[in-house]
């Protein structure tokens, strides 16, 4: 048999497109059910394709309806670029999500393409239209003919929309949404931006696809209203801005992760069933064929070797497997699929020499799967004629010869990898084991199992960026000592915010309140009271707060003021206030609101004076509610409780000061008094001593005038001695020159209030976690980071220490190789948002990415 | 015979390409030859408005190939049937007509009407007015808004926008233009799709024009759903009328008289129509009595101005004025005084002519006769008197002989003619036919009546006659064209209708080429790709149906949508719809598709529909395979049949007999034994050992006797036959044919032994030279084997031995 000319075909590039499309067509229906289909990349996702479309569509509503609820905004497409690392394979280039409406029935796309500005958003955008008017006609047809909405009309729904899906994606790859000369063009330089947010973003690896994703806190909010405006421009400006902190909150952060979400969920299914069975299949002859020669996977030498003699076999049949294809093929019989699998057996009987050794069960096995995939094409029980395999079989023969090409290489480079990764994970959890034998506290064991997560998925974070980026090792050893000091920069070179959540907090701090340290059975009435105000602070934080700042800055509330002050002539600010007061929300808002509002009062003082123009002060609003809102972390709560403990303290501290105060001028008062009554004693005293002396000297005189009465010797004029007066006249001056005086009790100290209790008390127990949290988290770094330290100085051993398998070997090539998302990296470019009421305004916000930092600006512009 | 007109449009002066459909609609109405046709499918009169949906009926059935029965179920009925059939699907088409129609044409004569009366209006206010003077311009839009509000509430709300293309003359630039775009090169290149979904406005001219209006109105395509003055039309569009009509009518000043006196008689002129519409009649009879009363009046008209007479006319019938000009030039009545006396003569000769009272009057027939009568006299006077004479005279024949020889002779019966006579008929007859006798006596008769003027005012000789007739056929026919070109603006509405009906067949026409890539093409994705492009195309057809007939709701349109892509009528498309399973819920459930609760618009009527067609389609389509298959197997078998017949060495044998012999006579160039013998012959090899493996042959000569046993060997010496056996066995067949052929039946067969070593040794030859691997099965072989190896091998053999042969018996008739 000679070997042909036409070997069977290798993937033409109109394969490889249809590889690296795909499109998902989501729709919710009138009464709110999603229904999906996706279609492209491979067979796999058409036989998936409503859960790839239930997996996206969710996904992509919800970004859709964020901005729709909060700044009444439709979003009329999405675009991220997809990057990669340079290679000659058709990658796809380009992810376009862009959504329409027909009545109540929404529906969206999102659309992969193989080339950058396949898709133009205004082109799909009419394209959608007119999908979403077909769709709810079906949906009305359904519900007009009476079908039950849920068993039949869903069902006739989603018929239709994996119709009109596969109809969208032909059109796409027939290149009918190119933007073209009569399409709008809208360049970013046209449209000057008038917010711009900057934000820290760096690739994040941890999952694939790998994604550029805004990581932390917003750097900075930058508002801006035209230099050379008007008033009443300025103020239309000022109505056509996404201002919510939600709305901006969803540009920036939530739009890049979903693409990435999107791209993932794509991922999952982007790749042929006949790629994957044959490489199962190959990988199992494989392993059976290394056990059965007994060679030790450890043994790089020997095992590449092997591997080698295996992949030179894999080629050949493949090739005999091509020429047996080739020969059948042009047989011209008529058989049952059954009969075409023996047929094409019978191929190794015709050629005995070309199918010795392992040769046979491999083919058997291929052969085995060629028919697997025929009848997934066919269905069974039919007679069909050999050349009606033909494009089937080809397929195959070109998947089996990709598999053999690229599998060896990707052997040696999994042994390698995996067993580079197998140091270091064995490094994470010995140092996991070893915390974990310690005594720790709940707040440790949380951070132990963030940090644990976070070293893990940096792990695998760094493996998967070595794949993207290509990065090569001489050894396994290198390769480890390489994550090694990777990871040293890596893992916990934040703080511990970055890892524990609002939700975490609460939990651990309620813990802690819950089960008071006295053993008694129930909490004291002190940790009731302090847990309750956690909870109130972390809805404030969680809810109001956020609630709050949109509804401020909402665009119903800046109409609402400017045509208020307009015709009712209000300042801003007292416009703002009885919209506050307007407002239907509960107590706990208003209050938090008015608090705001104060502030604000206070701010704009400050920074524009009174009788600023209208535009000015609303950009100072949006620029002081910003400032308020910086994303909800657990910091905010803690920052929340402290400053109000502190501000309640200082509080107390100052009544305190003042009953000091008070307490030193009652003693200065009270020195008196007692120097007073001192002088007074004494003089009393004194009075009496005067008085016991005149008294004993009248006695003395009586005795006297006695002694000489009885002797007679008294002096006829002589008289008895007056007595002396009693003594209270001797005591009367005194006591009417020095009454009595009393001194002034001191003053009572002033007891701290409930609150100051509850929050000291609360702040207390959540100082300690939060210590408690450091300082596990300090150990754990440094533990770590020392048994890394290690591994990346090479002092370990690798040899014989263990034998990688071959189980996940599959899965890591479907990831490197086959899945056709694994390796690009989304980015965003572009969001086009219209109001519905506004048609001819258009909303364009741009991403650009500079270092590590994403800055995203958003501006206006007319249209059509 | 159909009278010409004189005022011709352009579309009138060409012949086979119907664009602007409603003048081509008004020009079979006139040609004799179908009027003839719809008198015999009429029968009795009928009113006019009647006659007319008839027409587009009968236009439609036989002009534009509609059918209401689809071709199969026509082609099964006997041929006698076929006239009911035809007249049954007239009938349903004339009703479907007559529906969509309803009191259209009585509306559209009212917007004439009204048309009429703005323009005198207009003419009166604003005659003297500049069509860029602002107040002119605003005068302008309230008096269209006024006349706009007159339009009765239960008119069809497409007659406010007729009014409008009337008025602002949009409605003739469009014409133009289409006809202009449509005659010009077509755009070509352009991808399947796009060619299906093109407008193809110059199809459907009225319907176009519609659409057009309808898009500048409202500033894109959407149906009229009510009285235009409540519609949300923006007051730019309402200046844009104004400006439009102002600029229109004010175009040159001197005109505001004879534009007024023209639309003043157009008010009368249509009032008589609009009564002639309500009364029984004929064709002709319409015609002839409109055609009376308008001569007339127009007639008096022009005597009015005959200064005008071309741009009265022209501004009557809403034709250019340069058209009218110049159709009264060619037809000799340029002048404007003539021609109203004219026109006036004939309304009255019009009114006894078709009175039928007797009376020199005569009719059209007779008068044509009677030109023929004369001009056949004098052709042969003609003909006697130049080459007759001349060619006897020439011949010798005496000069005052001759001269006495006239036209009288003819009339006497040949026998009884004498001497030059007998020669100068003779020579008569070599020239030209010569009637009998009586007919040439029935001439002179005639002659003599018009020269004594027995006829009244009839000129002399045809020539005469032929200028005075023409002259007065003119007249004839420009009074016809005033019923016509009247009656041609009052058809738009009927045109429309007849329009959407040709539409749905090229529409029909275009999509199979569609459809044969849908079917051809196994990717279903390509498929779904194609078949919603048809359902596009549906949706916009049914769009433009409701443009055309706003009033009809949804049911009706996707019946009648239904039933011209099934080509049948809409009752038993209706009838389909409502009762079988819709293939918007295939596998699903088995509902019909309820309707009416829909808009019009709704995607799923037109997938509804557009599915129905693609699976009658295919199933059609399968049909046809099938039998074509069964045809293939069919003639398979036959072939088979005949192969089974074939004695494989009969041809050898023949072509030895007949070489043989030949090649005494013809030598042996052409005789030769070719390379296509070899491959004829090895192919016949191959058949036959394929054919013959396994049966019993007798291993000492190679017979293969139908029973178990050797005639001459018995049955011991019996086996079942190998490849090699059969081999041997043609061989020695072809030879012993070769040879007696040569020789004659007397020649000795091919040993089997002979023919055995022959194969053998071929075979060796062939693995020796690794042809054939040494470990082919020499009793099976491989079919690619005998084919390609050894059978070209033992037909090279077989020639060799066959050219010898060939040579040896040249030699022997002594030619080589």
């Amino acid at each position: 048999m000679a070997a042909g000319k036409s070997r069977g075909d290798t993937p033409s590039t109109v394969e490889a497109i249809q590889m690296a499309s795909a499109a998902i067509l989501g729709t919710t229906t009138s009464k709110g059910h999603p229904i999906g289909s996706a279609l492209g990349c491979g067979t796999m996702m058409e036989h998936n394709s409503s859960s790839v479309a239930m997996g996206v569509t969710p996904l992509v509503s919800e970004v859709r309806k964020s901005i729709r609820e909060r700044d009444g905004y439709e979003i009329l497409a999405i675009i991220w670029d997809l990057d990669r690392a340079s290679s000659s394979e058709v990658l796809p280039e380009q992810l376009v999500v862009a959504g329409g409406r027909s009545g109540d029935v929404h529906v969206h796309v999102s659309v992969v393409s193989w080339e950058r500005g396949l898709v133009d958003p205004f082109k799909i955008d009419e394209y959608i239209h007119t999908l979403a008017k077909k769709l709810a006609d079906i949906e009305q047809a359904t519900v007009n003919n009476g079908l039950d909405y849920e068993s039949q009309g869903l069902r006739v729904l989603q018929r239709f929309n994996d119709r009109l899906n596969s109809v969208l994606f032909v059109d796409m790859v027939d290149r009918q949404f190119q933007g073209s000369w009569d399409s709008l063009h809208i360049r970013s330089a046209d449209v000057p931006p008038d917010t711009e947010v900057m934000v820290p973003a760096t690739p994040d690896f941890t999952t694939l696809p790998a994604a550029v994703l805004p990581q932390g806190a917003v750097e900075s909010v930058e508002f801006s209203l035209p230099p050379a405006g008007d008033e009443e421009s300025a103020l239309g400006l000022l109505r056509g801005m996404v201002l919510t902190p939600t709305g901006l909150h969803t540009l920036v952060y939530r739009v890049p992760e979903l693409g990435r979400a999107v791209i993932g969920e794509l991922n999952v299914y982007a790749y042929s069933i006949e790629e994957a069975d044959i490489l199962r299949t190959v990988v199992e002859l494989l392993q059976q064929q290394l056990a059965s020669a007994g060679t030790p996977l450890h043994e790089r030498g020997r095992l590449t070797s092997a591997a080698h003699t295996f992949g030179d076999t894999l080629e050949e049949v493949v090739g005999a497997l091509a020429d047996a294809v080739e020969a059948h093929v042009r047989s011209g019989e008529v058989l049952s699929l059954d009969g075409h699998h023996q047929a094409l057996l019978e191929f190794m009987d015709m050629y005995p020499e070309r199918f010795r050794g392992p040769r046979r069960p491999m083919f058997t096995s291929l052969v085995q799967q060629a028919t697997a995939a025929l009848k997934r094409e066919f269905g069974t029980g039919v007679e069909i004629r050999a050349w009606r395999l033909k494009a089937t079989l080809h397929y195959f023969v070109a998947y089996a010869r990709r598999v053999s090409e690229y599998l060896i290489g990707r052997l040696a480079q999994y042994v390698f990898i995996h067993s580079a990764r197998h140091l270091c994970l064995s490094v994470i959890r010995d140092f996991a084991e070893t915390e974990e034998s310690r005594e720790l506290t709940p707040a440790a064991r949380l951070v132990l199992e963030r940090y644990t997560r976070d070293a893990y998925a940096q792990l695998n974070a760094i493996f998967d960026q070595m794949s993207y980026t290509g990065v090569s090792h001489e050894s396994p050893a290198s390769a480890a000592a390489h994550v090694a000091r990777e990871m040293v920069d890596r893992v916990g070179r934040g703080s511990i915010w970055d890892m524990v959540g609002p939700q975490d907090l609460h939990e651990l701090v309620g813990a802690r309140l819950q089960a008071p340290a006295d053993g008694s059975d129930s909490p004291s009435p002190e940790d009731v009271a302090a847990m309750k105000l956690l909870d109130y602070t972390v809805r404030t934080v969680s809810e109001i707060v956020p609630d709050l700042a949109d509804s401020l800055v909402s665009t119903r509330t800046i109409d609402w003021i400017v045509q208020r002050s307009r015709e009712n002539g209000l300042s801003p600010l007292a416009a703002l206030e009885r919209a506050v007061e307007n407002a239907e929300r509960d107590d706990a808002w208003k209050q938090e609101a008015r608090h705001w509002l104060r502030e604000f009062a206070s701010c704009i003082k400050s920074s524009v004076g009174g009788g600023a123009p209208l535009s000015q002060v609303l950009i100072e609003l949006v620029r002081f509610v910003h400032s308020k809102v910086r994303g909800h972390r657990a910091v905010d709560t803690v920052g929340r409780i402290t400053s109000a403990y502190h501000s309640l303290k200082a509080d107390y501290d100052q009544q305190v000061a003042a009953w000091e105060q008070r307490c030193r001028e009652v003693e200065a008062e009270n020195l008196r008094v007692r120097k007073h009554n001192e002088e007074r004693e004494r003089q009393l005293s004194d009075a009496r001593i005067r008085h016991e002396v005149d008294t004993a000297r009248y006695q003395s005189a009586l005795a006297d005038y006695e002694q000489r009465r009885a002797q007679a010797l008294l002096r006829p004029d002589e008289s008895p001695p007056t007595p002396p007066p009693p003594l209270s006249e001797y005591l009367a001056p005194v006591e009417s020159e020095f009454p009595l005086r009393h001194e002034v009790p001191p003053p009572p100290r002033p007891t701290p209030s409930k609150d100051l209790r509850v929050y000291e008390h609360l702040h207390r127990v959540m100082s300690e976690t939060i210590a408690e949290m450091e300082s596990a988290y300090r150990e754990m770094y440094n533990d770590l980071n020392g048994r890394l330290a290690q591994v990346a100085g090479g002092a370990t051993d690798m040899s014989g220490t263990h034998d990688p398998d071959l189980d996940g070997f599959v899965e890591h090539v479907l990831d490197t190789m086959a899945r056709a998302f694994s390796r690009v990296m989304p980015r965003p470019v572009a969001v086009y948002l219209r109001r519905p009421e506004r048609p001819g305004l258009l909303r364009l916000v741009t991403y650009e990415l500079s270092g590590d930092t994403l800055t995203v600006r958003a501006g206006n512009t007319e249209v059509g | 015979m159909s009278r010409a007109w004189v005022l011709r449009t352009r579309q009138m002066s060409e012949a086979g390409k119907e664009i602007l459909l409603r003048e081509a609609l008004v020009n079979h109405m006139r040609s004799s030859r179908d009027r003839t046709t719809l008198a015999s499918i009429l029968g009795e009169p009928r009113p006019f408005e009647d006659i007319l949906s008839s027409f587009a009926s009968f236009y439609l059935y036989h002009y534009s190939g509609i059918r209401l029965q689809s071709t199969e179920t026509a082609f099964t009925q006997p041929t006698e049937g076929h006239d009911d059939v035809a007249a049954e699907e007239r009938r349903q088409l004339e009703l479907e007509c007559r529906q969509f129609l309803g009191t259209r044409l009585t509306e559209e004569i009212d917007i004439a009407r009204l048309v009429s009366e703005f323009t005198v209006r207009f003419c009166d206010e604003l005659g003297n007015g500049d069509p860029y003077d602002p107040d002119v311009l605003h005068r302008t839009d309230e008096l269209v808004r006024e006349h706009l509000a007159e339009i009765p509430s239960d008119y069809g709300p497409i007659m406010d926008v007729d009014f409008v293309v009337q008025v602002t003359g949009w409605g003739d630039d469009w014409r133009r233009e289409l006809y202009e775009r449509a005659s010009g090169l077509k755009e070509s290149a352009l991808s399947l799709r796009d060619e299906l979904l093109r407008e193809h406005e110059y199809e459907v001219i009225e319907v176009s024009v519609l659409k057009r209006a309808l898009k500048r109105i409202f500033g894109r395509l959407e149906y009229p759903r009510g009285r235009l003055l409540h519609a949300p039309v923006s007051e730019e569009v309402w200046a844009v009328i104004a400006k439009y009509t102002a600029r229109r009518l004010l175009v040159e000043p001197r005109h505001i008289p004879v534009i007024r006196r023209a639309h003043a008689l157009r008010l009368s002129l249509l009032e008589a129509l609009q009564m002639e519409f309500e009364s029984p009649a004929t064709l002709e009879e319409y015609e002839a009595r409109m055609a009376r009363t308008m001569a007339r009046e127009v007639g008096s008209m022009i005597l009015d101005d005959p200064q005008h007479a071309a741009e009265l006319l022209a501004h009557l019938l809403g034709l250019a004025p340069d058209t009218v000009r110049k159709g009264l030039r060619q037809a000799g009545l340029d002048d404007g005084e003539q021609l109203a006396r004219g026109l006036l003569e004939v309304a009255e000769e019009g009114q006894v002519e078709t009175g039928g009272a007797g009376g020199p009057a005569l009719t059209q027939a007779e008068l044509d006769q009677i030109e023929r009568s004369l001009r056949t006299l004098e052709k042969l006077e003609r003909a006697l008197e130049k080459p007759v004479k001349g060619a006897l005279r020439a011949r010798g024949m005496r000069a005052s002989e001759l001269d006495k020889v006239t036209i009288e002779v003819l009339t006497r019966p040949p026998e009884s003619l004498i001497g030059v006579e007998v020669q100068v008929l003779e020579e008569l007859k070599k020239k030209m036919r010569v009637p009998p006798p009586e007919e040439v006596v029935h001439l002179l008769e005639v002659r003599r009546r018009v020269e004594s003027g027995e006829l009244g005012a009839v000129a002399t000789t045809s020539g005469e006659m032929g200028l005075q007739r023409r002259t007065k056929e003119s007249l004839l026919a420009l009074r016809l064209d005033i019923v016509w070109h009247l009656t041609t603006g009052l058809l738009t509405n009927l045109t429309r209708i007849v329009e959407m009906y040709i539409r749905s067949k090229n529409d029909l026409l275009r999509m199979k080429a569609l459809l044969k890539s849908i079917y051809e093409d196994t990717e279903p994705r390509l498929q779904s790709l194609r078949e919603e492009i048809l359902i596009d195309l549906a949706s916009r057809r049914i769009y433009e149906a409701k443009c055309v007939l706003p009033d009809l709701d949804a049911p009706t349109i996707c019946t009648w949508m239904h039933a011209r892509l099934s080509g049948t009528d809409m009752d038993s498309a209706k009838e389909e719809l409502r009762r079988t399973p819709s293939p918007v819920f295939e596998g699903i459930v088995d509902a019909p598709l309820r309707l009416d609760g829909l808009e019009f618009d709704n995607y799923a009527i037109a997938y509804d529909i557009m599915h129905r067609f693609l699976q009658r389609e295919r199933q059609k389509k399968m049909k046809k395979e099938e039998e074509a298959a069964e045809l293939q197997l069919q003639g398979r078998a036959v072939i088979d049949r005949k192969r089974r017949m074939i004695d494989v060495v009969s041809w050898i044998h023949t072509k030895a007999t007949t070489a043989f012999k030949a090649v005494g006579r013809v030598g042996s160039r052409g005789l030769e034994w070719g390379p296509n013998d070899s491959i004829k012959c090895a192919n016949l090899l191959s058949y036959y050992v394929r054919s013959n493996r396994g049966r019993r042959v007798c291993t000492l000569c190679g017979a293969a006797p139908s029973g178990e046993s050797c005639p001459r060997h018995g049955a011991a010496n019996m086996k079942t036959s190998d490849d090699l056996d059969n081999l041997a066995v043609f061989v020695m067949d072809a030879i012993t044919a070769i040879k007696r052929g040569l020789i004659g039946t007397s020649a000795e067969a091919m040993r089997i032994e002979e023919a055995r070593s022959i194969v053998q040794r071929e075979i060796g030859h062939l693995k020796r030279r690794g042809k054939l691997s040494p470990r082919a099965d020499l009793r099976a072989m491989m079919a690619g084997d005998i084919d390609r190896v050894v059978g070209p091998a033992i037909a090279a053999v077989v020639g060799k031995y066959f050219n010898e042969s060939l040579r040896y018996a040249a030699r022997g008739a002594g030619i080589a």
